[in-house]
């Protein structure tokens, strides 16, 4: 309870010192350290920081439960991180970055631990304005943020709905059991979804993680999103018993929309051939795997026979919050760190980190790239194996709609998994390891953001290995067991009785074994001789290196309906041109919308004083004959 | 019709040689020259260097060769790609450049024959022919009626073994195994029935100047029967092949040269006429009979492979013809002084030859794949990669023929 305390009153402290950038950046990541400890703590012995009565029955409370206790442990790891980096990072920028990155934490920390729904949209605000100024410290970054921030509000606004059914039923805000509404679910899940960035809301995201500073488009990316999905598990928590109820359409709508989102992020991460635009797109894809997760948990949940399986899907949910949040920090975080030093915005131009930048940026992306790609033992191999089990047990469903719902998003589910690998061999294989362009990279202090690289690839790699560990610690133990010689509980099994079962840590323990061998022969061999691969004979020039476009050409041209893709050729000039058709609609509706007020502005409020007495005696008129 | 056939020069003045032998010298007005003349005439080892399209998003030079799997000899085709889309192409012929035309000058006819045999293994005959026509017509040798007969019936022989090499090739391409083994088996027995005729397997030293000599007449009737035999097993593939929709989709509209551009780049041979142009030096040669060379219209791949298959139906009716009239006298074509020409498997071959005191003082060679390579350069812009190996092994020519 006093960690919490503490770390609210660090971040309050961060805020007053943003003065010092070093300081207020240090105050933040000792709260996270405590908002940790703190989540720790909540997940075992759920406690209550008080209430504060503001009307009678009217009051906020904060405190920590079992659920929120788990999304803060995860969170917290990942403000940690960010707020290390930025010690280091925050120097390229003003000195309010610190405020605003303090004052969004303490936004996040009061979501998590909200009791009721005032304080929740207080978080909620609080974060989304303070992301909204951090998005803005990036030079021209201006249409982004305001994108971001008008999608932000339209989930507040459906959110305060939300929260005003579950008053209208219970004459206050307080998340209590049984206390949700169907509008309730209807209206908060569409806000958490918007924040998600859940297909089709999805645009903000892109716009705003690439154009923001890197460690705000962590931030954005990895915290802020998994507030959505703590969100989705907040609200489900309250609305009565799943199984006396039928919330099965519920359970249809989050499967479609959330293999949806991971199809359309995996088909766009592909396609994209700017640095930042490809882990934005990846955030949409894990989102959409996380709903569609949460999907299945809920439609498992409505038959008393798949309760099993319904807490399955519902721990790979977490799993796979979990391996984004830290995969995607890291990703964020390694790739800001390589732009900064070579100051280059394309894949293409970004050739060569590891020898250019260094070691350990390069391996941050190929660590993080290989998680996204669900390469074992890594975090995300575990929850994408977690997920595709899910989806596997989905003839257990005897509905026949619901089957086949959930086979045919399972299809496309596969296919953002497979796609998601392809766009992550092209992030890592050419920034982290690809030829390098001889650049020079720029000075700067970088060690602390280099700590805290390790610190996220360290983890992608222990919530990997000792995931069976991960799924005991937070109460779901009937996963974990032995077989085929794996002693328990160093298996995990996706269902009871056992249905599939994968042992990340004896993968990594069989791996590193078979390794020894190469490896001790690398070291006993005093003559190794490097020569460069073959490339028909002649010293490969600058202009003939495979370009990053050319690696996903393919995909566009076979896909053509789906990106819209132009070829477009002149005499001596050629390039690609695809779109998202999503953004497409979104930039019409903006010209509508500013057509609608040029219009207005021009006809209505002309600015003539004539016209506007005329109003007033129009009204006034109106008024007498309304009486 | 216009044909380039090549540019020569002779001492300060450049000579322009098309429409089967016609010789303009470079003074005469510009537009009784074909489009192509400039670039025949530099003979540049970079083809289409100049229009690369270099510029744009992603776009980089695809470079395949010099010494790369699938590149037979050493060559380089640069491929302009923003990947998958092939831009624009230009080869590099340089690596087999040998400088044959300047290297053939000084020597004794002799010599010259076996030099002319050796440019390019798969078209000796067509080269040994053209060089020794033109010496023939140089010094004014008459030649005896049944060694122009073999001549046909050896050029004839030299077609069906690099058409059924080409269809073997695409096949191969395609993945169509079974095909593949069996073509490569008629292939090989083509090369066989060769050896048999002439003691080469490529036709080599069998044609000298001023005739064939020591020919046994007894091999012809064999012949007749091997000749059978090989165009009525390839026949039987040809027909099942034509059934295989995988292995057509892969050649249909692939590479398409349009006529228009096959006539200005001055392609010749079965490319020429798989683009619905019907030429064939072999109309002018009054020793062939009843020609019915075949002719397709839509200028892709498939339409190439089809020309050349039923080309060789149409050479086995040739050198049956020949065999069965073997005894009859035939009257010689007459060619300009120093000129010789043939029609080679992949098109029009030319040798204008000068000589001094029975050496060679001056020589220009022009052969198909010259103009072929043009084609294939142009014929590939907006294919994708995968279409590539079809193009080139559809038009069937060498960087040694081209590069001299």
């Amino acid at each position: 309870m006093c960690f919490a305390y503490t770390a609210l009153i660090l971040y309050f402290f961060g805020v007053v010192f943003s003065f010092k950038r070093w300081i207020s950046y240090t105050l933040a990541s000792i709260g996270a350290a405590f908002a940790l400890v703190g989540g720790i703590v909540g997940t075992f012995y759920p406690f209550t920081l008080g209430n504060m009565e503001l009307l009678p029955k009217i009051y906020m409370s904060l405190g920590v439960n079992h659920t929120s206790g788990i999304f803060m442990t995860i969170a917290a790891i990942s403000w940690i991180a960010i707020s290390i980096y930025s010690i280091d990072y925050g120097k390229f920028y003003s000195k309010d970055m610190g405020l605003w990155l303090n004052l969004s934490f303490l936004g996040m920390m009061i979501i998590l631990m909200a009791g009721d729904g005032l304080t929740f949209i207080t978080g909620w605000e609080i974060m989304t304005v303070s992301s909204y100024l951090l998005i803005l410290k990036h030079k021209g970054a201006f249409k982004e943020a305001f994108e971001f921030l008008a999608f932000g509000e339209l989930s507040t606004v459906s959110l305060i709905i939300a929260f005003a059914s579950l008053f209208l039923k219970n004459g206050n805000f307080s998340f209590t059991q049984n206390s949700g509404t169907v509008i309730f679910l209807i209206m908060s899940t569409f806000a958490f979804a918007v924040k998600m960035g859940i297909f089709p809301f999805h645009t903000w995201l892109i716009g705003a993680h690439a154009k923001a500073p890197s460690n705000v488009s962590a931030l954005l990316s990895a915290p802020l999103t998994l507030m959505g999905v703590y969100g989705i598990f907040m609200a489900l928590s309250i609305m009565p018993n799943l199984h006396l109820y039928n919330f099965q359409w519920w359970g249809i709508l989050a499967i479609i929309f959330g293999a949806m989102s991971a199809f359309w992020g995996a088909l766009h991460a592909v396609a994209t051939k700017q640095l930042k635009t490809l882990p934005a797109y990846s955030t949409i894809e894990n989102n959409g795997m996380i709903l569609a997760a949460i999907g299945i948990s809920v439609m498992a949940s409505a038959d008393p026979n798949l309760a099993i399986m319904s807490e399955f899907a519902l721990i790979t949910a977490i799993m796979l919050a979990i391996s984004h949040t830290f995969s995607k920090s890291l990703l964020f975080l390694s790739v800001g760190h390589v732009k900064e030093a070579l100051n280059e915005d394309n894949i293409d131009d970004l050739r060569g980190a590891w020898s250019a930048v260094g070691k350990i940026p390069a391996l941050g992306i190929l660590i993080s790239g290989l998680s996204f790609s669900a390469f074992p033992p890594l975090a995300g191999f575990v929850g994408e194996w977690m997920l595709l089990e899910s989806f596997f047990q989905s003839y257990k469903f005897s509905d026949i709609i619901t089957r086949l719902v959930a086979t045919f998003a399972g299809i496309f589910v596969a296919l953002a998994i497979g796609m998601a690998a392809f766009s992550m061999v092209k992030l890592a294989g050419y920034t982290a390891l690809g030829y390098d362009h001889g650049k020079k990279a720029k000075r700067m202090p970088s060690t602390l953001m280099k700590v805290s690289e390790l610190f996220l690839a360290i983890l992608v790699f222990g919530f990997g290995i000792f995931a069976t560990f991960v799924l005991r610690y937070f109460g779901y133990s009937q996963f974990t067991s032995g077989l085929f010689g794996v002693p328990s509980p160093f298996l995990m099994i996706s269902s009871v009785p056992i249905f599939g079962v994968v042992s990340p840590m004896f993968f990594a323990i069989v791996t590193s074994v078979l390794f020894l061998f190469p490896l001790a022969f690398y070291l006993t061999k005093n003559k190794v001789r490097r020569v460069n691969s073959w490339n028909g004979g002649l010293p490969i020039e600058e202009g003939e290196y495979f370009t990053a476009q050319a690696y996903s050409s393919i995909i566009e041209i076979v896909f053509k309906k789906i990106y819209i893709t132009k070829e477009k050729r002149s005499a001596d000039e050629a390039h690609i041109e695809f779109v998202d058709v999503i953004s497409v609609f979104y930039d019409a509706l903006k010209g509508t919308i500013l057509k609608i007020e040029n219009v207005l502005s021009n006809t209505l409020m002309n600015g003539n004083i004539n016209a506007y007495v005329a109003y007033i005696f129009a009204v006034l008129v109106l008024i007498f004959i309304l009486r | 019709m216009k044909i380039l056939l090549g540019v020569f020069r002779k001492d300060i003045n450049y000579y322009v040689v098309q429409d089967n032998g016609i010789v303009l010298t470079e003074t005469d007005p510009a537009d009784t020259y074909l489009p192509n003349y400039a670039s025949v005439k530099l003979r540049d080892m970079m083809i289409n260097s100049d229009q690369s399209v270099k510029d744009g998003d992603g776009v980089f030079d695809f470079r395949y060769g010099p010494v790369t799997s699938g590149v037979g000899e050493a060559g380089i085709y640069h491929l302009y790609t923003y990947g998958e889309r092939i831009l624009s192409v230009s080869i590099d012929l340089s690596y087999k450049h040998r400088n044959i035309q300047n290297r053939m000058v000084g020597l004794d006819l002799k010599s010259g024959l076996k030099m002319a045999e050796s440019i390019c293994g798969n078209f000796a005959f067509s080269h040994s022919l053209a060089f020794s026509k033109a010496v023939e017509s140089a010094i004014g040798v008459n030649v005896d009626s049944k060694s122009q007969r073999l001549r046909i019936i050896a050029l004839e022989l030299e077609r069906i073994y690099n058409h059924l090499y080409v269809i073997y090739q695409l096949a191969q391409t395609a993945s169509q195994k079974v095909l593949t083994s069996h073509l490569s088996y008629l292939f090989e027995e083509s090369l066989r029935l060769n050896k048999k005729i002439s003691g080469s397997r490529y036709l080599k030293n069998f044609n000298d100047i001023g005739g064939i000599k020591n020919f046994d007449e007894k091999t012809l009737q064999d012949l007749k029967t091997d000749v059978q035999k090989i165009v009525n097993e390839f026949k039987d593939l040809y027909e099942w092949a034509l059934e295989s929709g995988n292995f057509l989709d892969r050649l249909y509209s692939t590479a398409i040269l349009k006529s228009s551009d096959a006539m200005s780049l001055g392609i010749t041979g079965p490319t020429l006429r798989a683009s619905g142009i019907r030429e064939d030096l072999r109309y002018n040669d009054p020793a062939y009979e009843n020609l019915n060379i075949p002719i397709k219209e839509e200028g892709d791949a498939l339409s190439r492979m089809e020309v050349r298959a039923e080309e060789i139906f149409e050479s086995q009716r040739i050198i049956f013809n020949q065999i069965e009239n073997f005894d009859a006298e035939i009257n010689a074509e007459t060619t300009e002084k120093g000129f010789g020409y043939c029609e080679s498997p992949s098109g029009t071959m030319v040798y204008k030859i000068d000589l001094e005191s029975q050496n060679i003082s001056d020589v220009y060679i022009a052969t198909p794949s010259l103009f072929a390579f043009k084609g294939i350069a142009n014929s590939l812009v907006g294919n994708i990669f995968t279409d590539f190996q079809f193009a080139v092994e559809s038009f069937g020519v060498n960087f040694a023929d081209a590069a001299l």
